[in-house]
């Protein structure tokens, strides 16, 4: 038992020991915010509709506006509880209300509201028991701006070193070369849905400098 | 005992710092994927007499099963069996017509991305390698370094939820610009993520 406890107590403690940090050197983690400044402004249209309509159906009438299949969010209805077995008719109308987001730069905000109540009004008139609503969600930071940052991998290795030196330096060392690096790239792209991001913020509580995109890299330099 | 060296000199570089003379990037592409299932709730209320069984078989044509009984409550005198259940977006109609015809009250609550499809959303995994070796080469530059061949590649998506909902709140309404109905509000994005880490040799 006793034999079994020290095997335990190696296996548990010495992967970590063995990997301390190698001889002679300084691994230092930098980082780097970048704030984007939100451009595109994020509009939820919702259309409400008997139950026999479908998702073809409500895009169809909602063409006007730009929006397509990709644009659909969310369907949901709102119904209570009847006992079984039922007695009489059905409950009064229940309806399905379709969501759907629409990402539009904020540039064209005034135009796009513009043509969403028209084509509200003609919803309305073309389909009696329909209504459509619509309000801005807030803003968000677009892929194609998401992807255009480009991270500074100079200015990260630059702040690495300096916070390298200041290690070095204390510990009465010399800073020597890279012996070795560490970083990550990442993207986001449509795919089958439309982008709605997960930092949409309000033009009245929040800045509009969304979202902090982070740029980091982990640098080991020799110590002489 | 030999084995428990083994194991443990295996483990050890998992847990290890930055290995000299290399680089190491991840390359993560996430795709937006489109939700798939509407979610539905049902709520049937039936004598105390009532049992499983019986409600099982009075919802059956509309395709519920035990898996989706979501729980039972009652008094003396009366049970309610809550269900909650997935279906297709192309069945939606179909399901409200089998729910209407067994005269039972239901609500769509709401959408989701199934697991399949976030599974059969495909990893670009050249795509990911090429990234990575385009980050990987500005890295070296940043540091006067040429980039050597690839040491490693591994894929720690496999280690993570395939697919990621964002969390968080998506915002506040700012006015309604129409004057009409409460818009709901939209839920973020429902992410695939693939991701690779790759390991390159440094040539100084």
């Amino acid at each position: 038992m006793r034999t079994f406890l020290s095997l335990l107590t190696l296996c548990t403690f010495a992967p970590p020991a063995i990997a301390q940090l190698d001889s002679n050197s300084v691994t230092v983690y930098a980082s780097r915010n970048a704030s984007l400044q939100a451009d595109q402004v994020v509009f939820a249209v919702a259309v409400d509709t008997g139950l026999d309509a479908t998702l073809n159906d409500v895009v169809a009438v909602l063409q006007n506006a730009g929006i397509t299949l990709s644009n659909f969010a969310s369907v949901r209805t709102q119904l209570g509880v009847i006992p079984l077995p039922a007695q009489g008719p059905l409950p009064s109308l229940q309806q399905v209300e379709w969501t759907f987001g629409l990402p539009v730069p904020i540039s064209k905000l005034a135009d796009t509201a513009s043509l969403l109540k028209t084509v509200q009004q003609n919803v309305v008139s073309n389909n009696k028991s329909w209504t459509m609503s619509f309000s801005v969600q807030g803003t968000q930071v677009s892929l194609p701006l998401q992807q255009s940052q480009v991270c500074s991998v100079a200015d990260l290795v630059a702040d690495a070193r300096l916070q390298a030196q200041k290690l070095a330096g204390a510990a009465g060392m010399t800073l020597g070369n890279v012996l070795a690096l560490s970083g990550s790239t990442s993207m986001t792209q449509p795919g089958s849905g439309v982008y709605l991001g997960s930092s949409l913020s309000s033009f009245l509580v929040s800045s509009p400098f969304l979202p902090p995109q982070l740029c980091s890299a982990t640098v080991k330099f020799a110590l002489k | 005992m030999r084995m428990l060296w083994f194991t443990i000199l295996l483990v050890s570089p998992l847990f290890g710092q930055l290995q000299s003379g290399s680089l190491t990037v991840t390359a993560t592409r996430s795709t937006v994927v489109a939700p798939n299932l509407v979610q539905f709730t049902a709520s049937v209320a039936t004598g105390i007499d009532a049992t499983q069984d019986d409600v099982l078989a009075m919802m059956a044509p509309a395709g519920i099963t035990v898996g989706s009984l979501t729980g039972v409550s009652g008094t003396a005198s009366r049970l309610t069996w809550g269900f909650a259940w997935l279906v297709p977006l192309p069945s939606l109609q179909d399901a409200i017509a089998a729910l209407q015809a067994l005269r039972v009250q239901f609500s769509v609550t709401g959408m989701r991305v199934s697991d399949d499809l976030l599974a059969a959303t495909a990893c670009p995994a050249a795509d990911l390698l090429a990234d990575a070796r385009a980050q990987a080469r500005k890295m070296a530059e940043a540091i006067r370094a040429g980039l050597g061949p690839v040491l490693t590649v591994s894929n720690p998506a496999a280690m993570s939820p395939a697919g990621v909902t964002l969390a968080g709140q998506f915002g506040f309404f700012i006015g309604v610009l129409a004057g009409i109905p409460e818009v709901p509000a939209l839920s973020p994005s429902t992410l695939r993520n693939c991701s690779l880490t790759v390991t390159f040799g440094l040539n100084p």
